[in-house]
């Protein structure tokens, strides 16, 4: 069993806005190993959200190669493709997405329910457990409209674990937290990361996060310009950060 | 499997009053079911009710009558008031014995509704009759004594002259408004002698010469009580009064069995017989107690009683003679407190009714003024006259006792139920101009003893008055009453009196000819009637003529040749086809309905078709039909049944209109929530889950909001169903009697009704989520990672 989780090879990514054909990536090839806890940075519009999509399977490549889990996605049928989701990735997103009709408890069984694996028993003991892991089980009877940034983020995190997926894909996990709860929560998925070995994914801009990365890859113009260390990264981004504003990096 | 189901249906509770738009919808799925569950309750009681009126009192569940008939059966006459043109079924006694052997008939009753005259009557012929019988008692020597004689005359002529003087007044007003050449001069002429002192005075010397000229010149121009229509349905009286139990004879009795007699319905015999200012009375009271008021200027029906029994009361003054005159006039000066006024002044102020005065004045009115009047014209157990055009056009004319006075329970106030009269099936015989059994026994004995020639009635006619020329109803009457004198003469013609005394046997009241027949059924439901229906066309489908295919051929060649209109066309391919099928197999063919269209659409076109066209159709339908078509009651209540399609129309087009508000609701809304949740359903389709998830998610909501809402409607709706029926919609007008079969319309609730207005809604709702569905299955798993929530 090949140790990496996500191959991507020569991966092209275009959009067409009418007759005009926007590259989003440009030839990017990547190698994620099992247990990885993987930041892919960049300015807006470098395409770390492009990359993810296209990881998370909901989205496919124009040109080039998606493996994910050893299976090639562009020769998976949309079907195929939303079971693999359902089985191997977990998301969590920059706006939470939680279902606003449903408890938070509800919204983290929702991916149990849509696998039909588990009895109600255990589908209960598992929720609670993750509710408890993420520190939000006092607040399983809530609406999403009853709890903070935070706690939503919290709850989406478990909703995204509940599964037991190999990957975890969080687009800008932090980006609507104030840095307190961003914190947080990087300190959360990264021990899961480190207890679950699952493999996490994400998405940033904001160095304070990138830190908590074993490794960073970096976006500029739809083009991997590197994978270095956290701190190098983070090194590289106050630079360019600097670069750009006279009063300096924040 | 259930798991999501669990997921389906939590989202979808969830969602239910999650916005107003569900809200909007919800009421829309709410008010609909609830309106198909009341109108449904409503136009299927009415439907049932109507039936159960025009089945219970007239039609029977079936109707026969034959297929040479020129037009359509309708009991109720057709539109215009006249009465279809049908042809007779010969040998009833036959027809009936047939159809009592089908196992679902119940009973056969013959019938036939025409028209006739009454004459009663009137007041001044009335009063110069009973004259003329006191001077002629007191000339052959049997009369009263002197005083009394003289007291009695005294009256008799004052109220002649009353009456005549009354004339006098009306025709100085015609001359007033300029109309007096309408006026005869010889009419104008008597009046002034009538009314002249020297007349009266003279009236003793010579009473029978007096006489004749107020009986030749005066009477026909008062015009109070002259002819009255009245529509009748002879038939076979035992057998409608056992079959139609819900006839009742309130006053006097039921005609004897065998006997000729006649029941008049009670709503003509209070609307057209009695005494009108009686009649307003009994309506103001009616009215009053109905929470109407006198003093209402608005009601003006109130109103209108008011003025017209104020201003019309010579009816009255008509029927009191002297003594009668003066006694009411005293009575009603001591009521109104007056010292003066004649008769007409003073009943002019009683009918001055107030909400104060009124229960006074009523009461007055039965108690001291009725027992000196005539308050109907005719009074059971007296004889009428009918007069009555035959099929001929010739003036036929009979006798019947008026035996009683009836009502179908529960439509006492419809005047539908009350329109027609009930006669015997002789006399109807008679009066149509058939040639009954009594009467050719009469005529073949006219023939033995004048020893003539080979004469049938009509030649009879001829050969006594020397041709049949003049067929004015004056002219008729007199060869009538010349016939009588003869055949009387002769002992030949039973009179009046004997053929009223006379029992008919039911062979007698069976054999002869009937325009058409009801037919009772023990199994009355629709699909019974539908069956029966079926089973008494194949039974007469033996009188139809063998299929003739040259006919078939050349009407064949017109359809093909498209020489049709469309209609038509359409009609004749029907047939067609039928005759066909029944050439191969005679039990089958083209059934009553099918070919009474044709029928229908050849009349419609007649005008416009080719003669030859015309009649190659008409030789189709002459070899197709058979000796009677069986219709059902719907059929043969004409536009009165077309009600009931009316209702299914109302109601259909309740549905349809529910249906497509509810379609564009329903799917607006569904379309807008949807596409207002479509980052929930791209993140649900990026966590996993499928696009057939994604659809029964919106199928189910909306189910859900359709069982939900549309269930609360449609409980709310039987619920206002149930207190209808508890409280009853009162019949608020006369009309309405007939159709809600008794004084109220209680709505039955109709679990049917019920299930078929959820399952409306939720196939509404059904269809209203196509294009939702659309919209929800294009939602890519992306989408969620470009929305905010």
């Amino acid at each position: 069993m090949p140790n990496s989780i996500v191959s991507i090879r020569d991966v092209v990514k275009e959009y067409s806005l009418g007759k005009v054909v926007v590259p989003a990536l440009r030839g990017v090839s990547l190698e994620v190993e099992r247990g990885e806890f993987i930041s892919i940075a960049g300015p807006s519009g470098s395409g770390k959200t492009t990359l993810l999509n296209l990881i998370g399977c909901v989205d496919t490549a124009t040109r080039g190669t998606v493996e994910v889990a050893g299976k090639n996605t562009s020769a998976l049928s949309e079907r195929q493709l939303t079971q693999l989701r359902l089985d191997t990735l977990g998301f969590i997103f920059q706006s939470f997405n939680l279902v606003a009709v449903l408890t938070v408890f509800q919204n983290v069984e929702l991916p149990l329910l849509l696998q039909n694996k588990l009895g109600s028993g255990e589908r209960k003991k598992r929720v609670m457990e993750l509710l408890t892991a993420v520190g939000i089980d006092t607040h399983a009877q809530h609406r999403p409209s009853e709890l903070s940034g935070g706690q939503r983020q919290r709850v989406a995190i478990a909703r995204a674990l509940v599964t037991e997926p190999q990957i975890v894909l969080a687009d800008e996990p932090t980006a609507n937290l104030d840095s307190a709860t961003g914190e947080a929560i990087i300190d959360l998925m990264k021990d899961l990361n480190q207890k679950k070995g699952i493999t996490f994914i994400f998405s940033t801009h904001d160095h304070r996060v990138m830190k908590h990365a074993d490794s960073v890859v970096r976006l500029a113009d739809g083009k991997i310009i590197g994978k270095e260390s956290a701190d190098a990264a983070v090194q590289a981004a106050l630079t360019s950060a600097a670069g750009r504003s006279p009063v300096g990096a924040h | 499997m259930i798991s999501k189901l669990v997921v389906l249906l939590r989202i979808a509770f969830a969602n239910l009053f999650g916005s107003f738009l569900n809200f909007f919808v919800g009421a829309v799925l709410f008010f609909g079911a609830a309106l198909l569950v009341v109108g449904g309750a409503l136009f299927g009681t009415l439907d049932r009710s109507l039936s159960k009126s025009v089945v219970g009192s007239i039609t029977g569940h079936l109707q026969i009558y034959s297929a040479r008939s020129k037009e359509k059966l309708e009991v109720y006459g057709k539109f215009d008031g006249s009465d279809p043109n049908l042809a007779p079924m010969e040998n009833f006694g036959e027809l009936k014995e047939k159809l009592l052997k089908v196992s679902n008939v119940k009973s056969v009753v013959p019938e036939g509704t025409s028209g006739a005259m009454v004459g009663s009557g009137n007041t001044i012929d009335l009063t110069l009759e009973k004259l003329r019988s006191l001077y002629r008692a007191q000339k052959d020597g049997k009369g009263l004594p002197a005083a009394d004689f003289k007291t009695q005359a005294d009256s008799l002529k004052d109220h002649v002259k009353n009456m005549v003087t009354l004339l006098a007044k009306d025709m100085e007003k015609v001359t007033e408004l300029g109309t007096k050449d309408s006026i005869e001069p010889e009419e104008k002429a008597a009046l002034a002698t009538t009314s002249a002192p020297d007349f009266w005075a003279s009236f003793d010397a010579d009473p029978f010469g007096h006489l004749e000229l107020l009986e030749n010149r005066i009477a026909p121009q008062v015009a109070d009580a002259d002819l009255l229509f009245i529509r009748y349905l002879g038939t076979d009286l035992d057998a409608y009064q056992e079959t139609f139990d819900r006839l009742q004879v309130v006053e006097g009795e039921k005609v004897p069995k065998g006997r000729r007699g006649i029941l008049l319905p009670r709503f003509f015999y209070e609307e057209s017989m009695k005494l009108k200012n009686a009649r307003r009375l009994d309506k103001i009271k009616d009215a009053r107690a109905a929470g109407r008021k006198l003093s209402d200027e608005s009601d003006k029906e109130l109103q209108r009683f008011q003025r017209e029994n104020q201003a019309q009361t010579r009816e009255i003054v008509l029927q009191l003679d002297g003594l009668k005159t003066k006694t009411a006039v005293e009575k009603l000066r001591t009521l109104l407190g007056r010292t003066d006024g004649d008769l007409a002044a003073l009943l002019g102020e009683f009918f001055k009714t107030t909400e104060q005065n009124f229960d006074e004045r009523y009461k007055f009115f039965y108690a001291e003024l009725a027992p000196m009047l005539s308050l109907y014209r005719v009074k059971v157990g007296d004889t009428m006259t009918l007069k009555s055009f035959g099929r001929s056009g010739s003036l036929e004319a009979t006798s019947v006792k008026l035996y009683g006075i009836f009502e179908f329970n529960g439509l006492e106030k419809s005047p539908l139920a009350g329109a027609a009269a009930l006669i015997d099936m002789v006399s109807f015989r008679e009066l149509y101009g058939f040639l009954t059994s009594d009467k050719a026994a009469e005529l073949k004995a006219m023939k033995e003893q004048t020893k003539a020639r080979q004469i049938d009635r009509q030649n009879a006619e001829a050969d006594l008055f020397g041709g049949a020329g003049d067929d004015s109803a004056a002219v008729v009457e007199a060869k009538e009453e010349k016939i009588a004198e003869i055949t009387s003469a002769h002992g030949l013609r039973e009179s009046a009196a004997e053929k009223q005394a006379r029992v008919y046997t039911q062979a007698e009241i069976d054999d002869g000819v009937v325009m058409h027949a009801a037919i009772t059924l023990k199994d009355g439901t629709p699909q019974a009637i539908a069956a029966t229906q079926a089973e008494l066309e194949k039974l007469f489908a033996a009188t139809k003529p063998r299929p003739d295919a040259a006919v078939q051929g050349a009407v064949q060649k017109l359809v093909d040749e498209k020489k049709l209109p469309f209609a038509l066309a359409q009609a004749t391919r029907t047939v067609l086809e039928g005759e066909k099928q029944r050439t191969a197999d005679p039990a089958t063919g083209a059934t009553d309905a099918q070919l009474i269209a044709l029928k229908e659409a050849l009349q419609g076109e007649r005008a416009r078709l080719d003669g030859k066209v015309y009649e190659a159709l008409d030789k189709l339908l002459d070899s197709a039909r058979p000796q009677v078509w069986v219709v059902t009651w719907n059929s043969a209540a004409g536009g009165l049944g077309q009600f009931i399609d009316v209702f299914r129309l109302i109601l259909g087009a309740m549905v349809f209109g529910f249906a497509l508000v509810a379609l564009i609701v329903v799917t607006i809304g569904v379309t807008i929530a949807t596409l207002q949740r479509t980052a929930t359903i791209g993140t649900l389709r990026a966590i996993g889950a499928q696009r057939e998830f994604v659809v029964s998610m919106v199928i189910v909501e909306t189910l859900v909001l359709a069982l939900v809402f549309g269930g609360l409607g449609a409980l709310c709706g039987a619920g206002v169903v149930m207190w209808l029926h508890t409280s009853g919609i009162p019949a608020f007008r006369d009309e309405l009697y007939f159709f809600f079969s008794g004084p109220s319309l209680k709505p039955d609730l109709d679990l049917a009704g019920l299930v078929f207005s959820i399952v409306t809604t939720l196939g509404v709702s059904v269809l209203a989520v196509l294009v939702p569905i659309f919209l929800a299955i294009r939602v890519a798993p992306v989408t969620a990672m470009q929305t905010s929530e």
